[in-house]
């Protein structure tokens, strides 16, 4: 059953990301039934009308001046068959003005899309510098992704370090504590991008203060930045694991099994590690699946802001001309969170001792 | 060994309502406390600065850094970031105040009945683990990066808010559920109901008087995550202030960039974000002002916290109409908002641009908010057309040559790629069949008029050697007395390519 919920889960998720990513697809900015055609001189010569012309053409028929019904959705096949038609000089879509949005429109565009999926068309990107080629993002994907993961997965490791580390010091040290709960609400305070904005300030200046390059801010001829978005993506879950851990800290200092402890005369130091840190396993098992989808943000962030070519940042980088693999690439980062929520939930249910009652 | 509980102090509070109603009157009145226009009659657009190139003294373009004139620089354009930025506080913070307040006039009704009644809570806890499971970014980061092309700004920006809405909707309804549940299982609830109260008198007199408190706190909580969401949203290029493309040209290629008309801080981030190497300043001001909000409604949340925390502290506030220190602040507050109207020029745009219609006696232009993206699904022109283009513009080329010079027609000719040591040169004198063709113009009258069908020409190897895969164009030439005739020129297929005449059809 609880398979079966999570199966569900999954399914909505990417269900919900394929809907609303293509929505788009229902703006129509072209009509999905009509052909706009211009016929030439020598129709006007011949004595020929539209009507005449069509016939020729099984499935079309006139639908007004110079515009042409077309079976929904085939609009490009009729136009290069208006097009072989020696009458015919120019046929193209007819512009909706303004563009806009129609049921019928988002179905169609939709079941165009599972069958490109369906046929290995997981979409495209066209550089400006060769606009008429369109890469198919298949082709790029195992580069992007191991680029991505090569600072996601340190960086979230680092991350539940940091966090454990520095909360577990500073319930041994009050007086560290204290320091760094300041540190630690001003710096939940401060948004992902801008955590970004002041690495690459802080590597500016020291770049300007040592006359050369000591961390790279820009991905930039074949080289990728590193120590930014390792940062980036593992110091905003490190703030929350750190803040969790506090409370839950503080919550089990006051529990009656802590002065047991104490009177018996066991130390401070070990009531802190054998006794608090054990139990608040559960608070950290459950913030990590909100910390994993809090360094997918902060890695998309540092891609973009780092110009990094990965799963997050490779649509708007500058080189950039038409997208259209962005559900794909998005279905991948959910992908990512969805794999590590399994995996903690699987160390949830190992490492969590059920306390339920007995009848 | 212990760390010191938070405790709840009397000045930090009152410091924390300050800086609140210190954001607030930003919101309301900050374009009156703009020291510039942010209007084209306020750029900058040369200052007298040190040239970092040369070391020396001379007028510059923008943008300028940060100086007594213009504390936070100035933008490409030459407006005055500070003012920008004061003028952009209401459009961010009210956009972000009003997503929150819709998302809990939606998700709180939902969400207490559900908790109260058991009705619809699979539903919505369902909703809650499939949008809170992965970032919301990967959610509303392809709608809009795909859709922004085809909608008009102000559709966008309905959209935009739509999705912030919608995916923050069952978080909160779950969070109210289950608080509203923990209240529905308490004895005084189950005493009214059976005295015979309804679901909703239950819900609205017992529950939520019950969850003030933990509803403002919530509602703060979520007023910030918004504004979260709203700055990364903006770097990945959507956000409400567009308005305006420009140019900057600060080595090859220049870039257009989609700049704010309206200070929007979401969009200024974006755009500062770009330059950090070159301008700190176009991001540093945006981001301090983001980070101060934030920091400011954290501060406040905060000890908003501590205060309900404390009974000690609750029971000791006095009412309001005794409560001498308040009225005080509350007066004093009302007076700097007054002062503000009455004695600081109001600088925003909106409003000159009103006056100035008025007075022109014509509506005034729509600024309108618009995200931007530097790459998108927009809609590009077709191979065809842009074919089609490039053959018209050098038709038109070639027939203007034709009939007045050849050399100019001559130019149009497709010529071999540069060898320096075969130099081509073009031909003099007319070749065939176009000798035929200046001559038929002349004799007939005749003049270009445009390009018919285009199809598929024959491959015609050049005097080079190479072969050149054509398309065989219609042009339509004019005549006195309407005349037409049908000419054939073969020109290269290859896109993007200059000097597309390759040959023509002789005439009959």
């Amino acid at each position: 059953m609880r398979f079966l919920k999570a199966l569900l889960i999954c399914l909505s998720i990417f269900a919900g990301i394929f809907l609303v990513a293509n929505v788009d697809k229902g703006i129509q900015r072209e009509a999905l039934d009509q052909v706009q055609v211009e016929l030439s001189h020598q129709a006007a010569l011949d004595g020929l009308k539209l009507d005449a012309v069509l016939q020729s053409v099984p499935g079309t028929s006139t639908a007004g001046p110079n515009l042409v019904n077309v079976p929904f959705g085939r609009v490009q096949d009729f136009i290069t068959l208006l097009k072989a038609n020696p009458y015919i000089v120019q046929a193209r879509p007819v512009l909706v003005s303004p563009p806009k949005f129609t049921f019928r429109a988002y179905v169609y565009g939709l079941n165009q899309q599972v069958s490109q999926y369906l046929g290995g068309d997981l979409g495209t990107l066209t550089y400006k510098s060769t606009p008429t080629r369109a890469y198919p993002i298949s082709e790029l994907l195992p580069d992007m992704i191991s680029r991505s993961l090569s600072y996601l997965i340190p960086g979230f490791l680092l991350s539940v370090v940091l966090g454990y580390g520095l909360a577990v010091l500073s319930a041994w040290k009050p007086r560290f504590g204290l320091v760094m709960d300041r540190g630690h609400a001003l710096l939940l305070a401060l948004p992902d991008f801008l955590v970004v904005v002041l690495f690459q300030f802080g590597a500016i200046l020291l770049a300007k203060l040592a006359g050369h390059n000591v961390v790279l801010i820009m991905q930039f001829a074949g080289k990728t930045p590193l120590l930014i978005p390792l940062l980036t993506v593992s110091i905003m879950p490190a703030l929350l694991l750190y803040g969790t851990l506090r409370i839950a800290v503080d919550r089990e200092w006051q529990a009656a099994y802590i002065k047991t402890a104490y009177s018996k005369g066991l130390t401070s130091t070990a009531t802190l590690l054998r006794h608090i840190l054990r139990n608040t396993t559960a608070d950290v098992l459950a913030v990590l699946p909100r910390a994993v989808t809090v360094c997918i943000t902060a890695l998309v962030m540092s891609e973009v802001m780092c110009g990094i070519f990965g799963l997050g940042g490779y649509a708007l980088t500058p080189k950039m001309l038409l997208v259209t693999s962005l559900p794909t690439t998005c279905g991948i980062l959910a992908a990512f969170a969805l794999l590590a929520h399994g995996i903690l939930h699987l160390l949830q249910r190992m490492l969590i001792v059920s306390t339920k009652e007995g009848a | 060994m212990k760390p010191t509980p938070d405790t709840y102090s009397p000045w930090r509070y009152r410091l924390a309502w300050g800086l609140l109603l210190l954001l607030v009157f930003l919101v309301f009145f900050g374009h009156h406390l703009m020291p510039y226009g942010i209007d084209p009659a306020d750029r900058v657009n040369l200052m007298k600065g040190i040239d970092p190139a040369t070391g020396k003294v001379k007028m510059l373009a923008p943008p300028f850094g940060p100086s007594w004139q213009h504390w936070l620089g100035t933008d490409h354009r030459g407006y005055d970031l500070l003012s920008l930025l004061l003028n952009g506080a209401k459009y961010t913070l009210g956009f972000a105040f009003f997503a929150t307040a819709v998302r809990f006039l939606l998700a709180l009704p939902g969400g207490l009945f559900s908790g109260a009644t058991g009705r619809g809570r699979g539903v919505i806890s369902f909703l809650n683990v499939v949008l809170s499971a992965v970032p919301p970014l990967v959610f509303i980061f392809p709608t809009l990066f795909g859709s922004a092309a085809f909608l008009s700004p102000d559709q966008t920006v309905v959209l935009l808010f739509a999705m912030i809405v919608c995916i923050g909707v069952p978080q909160i309804a779950n969070q109210f559920a289950n608080r509203s549940q923990f209240y529905a299982e308490r004895l005084y609830i189950d005493a009214a109901r059976t005295m015979g109260a309804s679901t909703r008198g239950i819900v609205w007199r017992h529950i939520l008087p019950h969850m003030r408190p933990e509803l403002l706190f919530a509602f703060l909580s979520d007023f910030i995550g918004v504004l979260f969401l709203i700055g990364q949203l903006s770097i990945l290029s959507v956000f409400l202030g567009g308005g305006e493309t420009f140019m900057v040209d600060d080595g090859p290629p220049p870039v257009i960039l989609y700049l704010t008309k309206n200070g929007e801080w979401g969009s200024l981030v974006a755009y500062g974000a770009k330059y950090i190497r070159s301008y700190w300043w176009l991001v540093a001001g945006a981001g301090v002002f983001f980070a101060g909000a934030v920091l400011i409604l954290q501060f406040f949340s905060k000890e908003l916290q501590r205060y309900l925390s404390s009974p000690a502290a609750r029971h000791q506030a006095k009412p309001i109409l005794q409560n001498r220190p308040l009225q005080a602040a509350v007066g004093g507050f009302s007076a700097l908002c007054l002062a503000a109207v009455l004695l600081l020029p109001d600088h925003a745009p909106q409003q000159k641009n009103k006056d100035s219609a008025e007075a022109a006696g014509s509506p005034p232009p729509r600024t309108a908010a618009m995200p931007a993206f530097s790459s998108s699904a927009a809609a590009l022109p077709s191979e065809d057309e842009i074919m089609r283009s490039e053959f018209q513009a050098d038709a038109t080329n070639f027939f203007q040559g034709l009939k007045t010079d050849w050399t100019l027609a001559a130019m149009e000719l497709t010529s071999p790629p540069y060898n320096p040591s075969r130099k081509y040169e073009t031909p003099k004198q007319p070749i065939p069949p176009f000798d035929q063709w200046i001559a038929a113009m002349k004799e007939r009258n005749l003049s270009y008029s445009n390009i018919g069908k285009i199809s598929d020409g024959p491959v015609i190897k050049t005097d080079w050697g190479a072969p050149i895969e054509t398309k065989q164009v219609e042009v339509y030439m004019h005549g006195p007395d309407n005349r037409e005739e049908i000419w054939t020129l073969y020109m290269n297929g290859k896109p993007r390519e200059p000097n597309k005449i390759v040959s023509g059809k002789p005439l009959p």
